[in-house]
């Protein structure tokens, strides 16, 4: 393959360039354990039960999350493609279970937390955030416990299609930064799975 | 975003590095290593790598290996006495079920997950060979060879006895690319274990099938040193020395194998067998240059004759006499197909045609040496391997195309 045509490979498949593919691919792996929410038998999960597929979950937003601002360098300010990321990062994060405020904090605490005890430290831990002008009483197992809850679309989140609307947008992010990558089968079971029943 | 602990998660950090410089997603990204996805999402939680893990990303990221080393060695945590003492076994009870019910799709998918999770042991070497070997069995060579050799670099590591996992890394090769591949692959393992007896006599072997009789006698006579299996060098190499045109030397090795005290049987009659063919031979080239009287042949014919006929005594239905026999006429036939040739290259020059004897003599021989492979290929104590059916084919069909010949010339 000569320089020309590797070039072509490459805008093939990095149509906006290497950071933004690379947010791509963290989206294929997030999306992956965000439908992954049944165990190896095909029964649900316990609920009580925080699993390793949660975390792998969690770890997956985290991932998405630490490769958006790359990406979002990499796109040059105020062009139409700068625009359609914030776009879609912010479809992504107001889908999800927590406030801006419990958003950000619950970053910092993981990243600071990371390990096989993260969430046993999370939980342990509780702050005291400002947010839309309001003092707030952050409690780390709550927001744990949402996180699981609305992985499953269990609780408060039965119905609600929120999680549809992250899928959707990880899925929008993987078909236009990283078009050549392989959407994980998961999801389609789980469409599958939703449409048939 | 966050960045703080970044040098904290140094293992975690560094296996997203290794799979973003490669574009591979999760999933992707366990194929190529032959672990499962979770072991790869989970060591990126954090979860401790396992050596299995670290010696597949160091055979895959080999620039790398100081470096993921380092952080291994930062995150590595030893498992709970009770872990250790409980886990394998089940899964390997587990395991040996699945592969006797032939179900080897889910037997590598439990292995892939184990293989990436546990710390090293033996049971986990198990594992890794045992992977190594279904993935062959399913047909993904390039799985199998990885899972090879990170087997043998966990036994290096552990400082333990490899060289037959050397010697399948070898054959997997063999398989896809050829002797010339595998020769190297063993010569890398002998680097690595130089007193490896198996290596040295896999490496003979390919070197004879490469027809280059030097380096294959050389390989068995070091295999021997090393204390190899004696019977099959000697036997193999006995067979080489036959082909370089040695056989007062094959003599030798022949004689060894069958008077061996433990040699079975079956090994007796294949010796006997070759002897008879070797001595034969020794004996006719013993008098090269000097002129044979017709009785003096056909006394070395009876001599080899009688030995044949002892041997097949010893064990009936054995492929060997035969196939020994039909040799012992090959030989007198290929001398006389190279004197015929040298007439017919005479009759062009106005020499005497060849009579209708020698033509009769020939088919008769021809005739012998059919029936004799025949016999050999028909034997069921033991029946031939495949290996000696292509032998024995190829001279069917080598000979088949000289009676054609001879037709043609008038005979």
């Amino acid at each position: 393959m000569d320089r020309s045509e590797r070039q072509k490979q490459v805008n093939h498949d990095m149509p906006y360039g290497r950071a933004p593919f690379l947010l791509g691919l963290r989206a294929v792996d997030a999306l992956y354990d965000l439908c992954d929410v049944t165990g190896p038998d095909n029964q649900a999960v316990d609920l009580d039960l925080w699993t390793a597929s949660d975390l792998r979950s969690l770890q997956g937003w985290f991932n998405v999350e630490e490769k958006a601002d790359p990406a979002h360098a990499a796109l040059e300010a105020g062009s139409k493609s700068a625009y359609r990321l914030a776009e879609l990062l912010d479809k992504y994060r107001v889908a999800l279970p927590f406030s801006e405020a419990e958003r950000h904090w619950l970053l910092a605490a993981y990243d600071q937390a990371w390990g096989p005890e993260s969430i046993a430290t999370i939980r342990a831990q509780t702050a005291e955030v400002v947010s839309a002008g309001v003092r707030a009483r952050i409690v780390g197992a709550q927001l744990i416990r949402r996180w699981a809850s609305w992985r499953r679309q269990a609780d408060e989140y039965q119905d609600r299609g929120t999680v549809n609307i992250a899928q959707g947008a990880l899925l929008d992010m993987i078909t236009t930064y990283s078009p050549n990558l392989e959407v994980p089968d998961t999801y389609f079971r789980l469409r599958s799975g939703i449409t048939e029943g | 975003m966050p960045r703080k602990s970044e040098r904290r998660r140094g293992f975690g950090v560094l296996l997203g590095d290794i799979r973003d410089s490669l574009g591979d997603t999760q999933t992707e990204f366990a194929e190529r290593i032959g672990v499962s996805r979770p072991v790869i999402g989970n060591v990126e939680t954090g979860t401790p790598p396992s050596d299995v893990l670290i010696t597949l990303l160091t055979n895959l990221a080999s620039e790398r290996k100081e470096e993921i080393h380092a952080e291994a060695k930062r995150y590595r945590k030893p498992r709970t006495r009770r872990a250790q003492a409980r886990r394998p076994p089940v899964i390997k009870e587990r395991i040996d079920a699945l592969l006797g019910s032939n179900e080897l799709h889910q037997a590598r998918d439990m292995l892939r997950h184990w293989v990436g999770t546990g710390e090293s042991n033996d049971d986990t070497i198990w594992a890794v060979e045992t992977l190594a070997q279904i993935e062959e069995d399913l047909g993904d060579r390039q799985a199998s060879r990885q899972m090879f050799q990170c087997a043998i670099d966990l036994y290096t590591i552990r400082d333990g006895r490899y060289g037959s996992l050397w010697e399948r890394y070898a054959l997997s090769c063999y398989a896809d690319e050829g002797a010339e591949s595998a020769l190297k692959i063993l010569e890398t393992g002998i680097r690595r274990h130089p007193t490896g007896a198996s290596l040295w006599y896999r490496k003979g072997l390919l070197h004879w099938e490469q027809e280059e009789l030097p380096n294959a006698y050389a390989a068995f006579t070091t295999a021997l040193t090393h204390k190899g299996g004696r019977l099959d060098i000697l036997w193999a190499r006995a067979l080489v020395l036959l082909d370089w045109n040695a056989p007062a030397h094959a003599v030798r090795d022949l004689e060894d194998v069958a008077q061996g005290h433990n040699t079975p049987p079956m090994r007796v009659v294949q010796a006997l067998s070759a002897l008879a063919y070797t001595r034969l031979l020794a004996r006719l080239t013993s008098t090269r240059g000097t002129t044979r009287t017709v009785e003096e042949v056909e006394g070395v014919f009876t001599q080899a004759e009688d030995e044949l006929h002892h041997a097949e005594e010893l064990l009936p239905d054995n492929p060997w006499p035969h196939y020994f026999r039909a040799m012992c006429h090959y030989n007198v036939y290929f001398s006389g197909m190279a004197i015929l040739h040298v007439v017919h290259t005479g009759v062009r020059f106005g020499g005497p045609e060849p009579t209708s004897e020698v033509y009769k003599e020939m088919q008769y021989l021809r005739l012998t040496i059919y029936r004799e492979l025949d016999r050999a290929l028909a034997s069921k104590n033991p029946p031939i391997d495949q290996l000696w059916m292509t032998r024995i084919k190829d001279l069917l069909i080598e000979i088949k195309i000289d009676e054609r010949v001879c037709r043609l010339q008038g005979g």
